[in-house]
């Protein structure tokens, strides 16, 4: 058992050795001479010793063994100083973790990505650029902004928006916004006004609700026409001035064509692949290469970028960013007729229900031709459509 | 001059251990042995320790004997003591 000289003795700090020689008495004389306290000096053998020295005079000790021809081995070390280089050296990886989950905490404070959803016809860059605006953008501490406040700026900054919300999942930004449905133009029946014709063809039935009709079916008309005219009988002053409503179907004709060339361009292959490297910091990047990254003409350039983040835990403000120069090769040949007539069938026939716009194709026909290196593709259409439009006068 | 000294006491009955460098043994029942003003260590082992004290030569005998301390006045010797005998060198 340990006395406490024993425990005081091994936090000053000692060594416990082994002496390994023909005459140990002479080491142990020698030492003492030399101010060295020994202590718990165990005869192992006659020529072996087991003892312990304070841990200062090691090199001291060992050098005179080696004058006494005798081995001194250090077997253990003790003491507070060698506790600490130990604890130390434990503690090292254990502060290294600590200090990362401290830094990935205190990165959750901040915002590090923005995801916007929900926007129509405004862009991610208006929204990211009217955030920006607000404040809000790619390290901004998050915990400073105030979600009402920001949604009232942000809905002024963009009229076009109904409706924003600013959620903070760790520190990606979500941005979810309603776009403004536009209203509806109101109709003013007080305000003369004439239905003419949209387009050419022949009328099949009229409706009038309000106004005269000035056609009848079988009448064949022009664009413009006046079809119901914006006049009503008026017992006093004879005729007065109306806003004329109804429907005019006619029978409409339509003729288009689309081309593509007979020939086709394709990429065969790349050559010449080129990566460089580049380190995204937060807003900041360093780029492991010289000169512009400025693409060569007739060149692709593939960016691939390794976020330091887990989707839905964190999210760090690194990133590593891959860039690929490719050299694009071009190889002509002829383009396969039967896929290219289908696929311009397809846009004329989306071209014509766009012009239809509700009516009712009849009969539609296809002809297709090859001319001056074009395959040239012709719909004709008979619709059935309401070609009435409104006209103020 | 150390004779003189020795002559002194003796003849004034004064204690022997002011005299500078005398060896004292102390004794502590039969567990340890603590010699003062030591020269050198002459032998060591578990059965026997052999220590020159000068004019005298102290040899202990025991069983399983340690050196508690050594320094160079000081010797500490732990274990069980069997005998102590002190021999003119």
């Amino acid at each position: 058992m340990k006395t406490p000289y024993d425990w005081l003795w091994s936090a000053a700090g000692s060594a416990e050795c082994r002496l390994i020689g023909v005459l140990p008495a002479g080491f142990l004389n020698r030492c003492a001479a030399a101010g060295i306290r020994l202590g718990d000096v165990e005869p192992e053998s006659g020529t072996e010793l087991r003892l312990s020295l304070p841990l200062r005079s090691l090199h001291k000790a060992q050098r005179i063994a080696r004058r006494s021809q005798c081995e001194l081995i250090p077997l253990r070390r003790s003491g507070a100083g060698v506790l600490a280089r130990r604890m130390l050296r434990r503690a090292v990886p254990v502060l290294c973790l600590l200090a990362a989950f401290v830094l990935l905490c205190w990165s959750r404070l901040y915002i590090w990505e923005i995801g916007i959803s929900g926007n129509k016809t405004v862009s991610d860059g208006a929204v990211r650029a009217a955030l920006s605006d607000c404040g809000v953008g790619v390290g901004t501490f998050w915990p400073d902004l105030v979600s009402d406040n920001l949604r009232s700026e942000l809905l002024v900054r963009l009229p076009q928006l109904a409706w924003a919300t600013v959620n903070i999942h760790g520190s990606r930004a979500e941005v979810i916004v309603r776009e403004r449905i536009p209203k509806p133009a109101l109709l003013d029946e007080d305000e003369p006004a004439d239905l003419v014709a949209e387009r050419a063809g022949f009328v099949t039935g009229v409706r009038a609700l309000n106004g005269t009709a000035l056609v009848r079916a079988g009448s064949a008309v022009l664009p413009g026409e006046v079809l119901i005219a914006g006049k009503a009988d008026s017992a006093f002053s004879g005729s007065r001035e109306t806003h004329a409503l109804g429907s005019v179907t006619a029978e409409t004709y339509y003729e288009m064509s689309a081309a593509v060339p007979a020939l086709e361009t394709l990429r065969s292959g790349s050559d010449g692949a080129r990566s460089r490297w580049a380190l995204l910091i937060g807003k900041k990047r360093v780029n492991f290469y010289r000169n512009s990254s400025i693409c060569p003409q007739d060149c692709d350039k593939i960016n691939t970028i390794w976020e330091c983040k887990i989707e839905g835990l964190f999210s760090l403000p690194l990133a590593l960013v891959r860039e690929r120069n490719v050299q694009r090769v071009w190889e002509e040949r002829p383009r396969d007729r039967t896929a290219a007539r289908r696929e311009l069938e397809q846009q004329l026939h989306a071209r014509l229900l766009a012009a239809v716009d509700g009516g009712e194709i009849e009969q539609e026909t296809y002809a297709c031709s090859e001319s001056e290196g074009r395959l040239i593709v012709c719909l004709r259409a008979r619709c059935s459509e309401d070609i009435a439009k409104e006209r103020k006068k | 001059m150390r004779e003189i000294m020795e002559t002194m006491t003796e003849k004034l009955g004064l204690p022997a251990e002011l005299l500078d460098g005398t060896p004292r043994l102390t004794l502590i029942g039969s567990r340890q042995v603590r010699i003062e003003n030591h020269r050198c260590l002459l032998s060591f082992s578990a059965e026997a320790l052999e220590a020159d004290c000068g004019k005298q030569r102290l040899r202990v005998r025991g069983e399983g004997l340690r050196i508690v301390s050594l320094d160079r006045s000081e010797l500490l010797i732990d274990g069980t003591i069997l005998t102590v005998e002190v021999d003119p060198a």
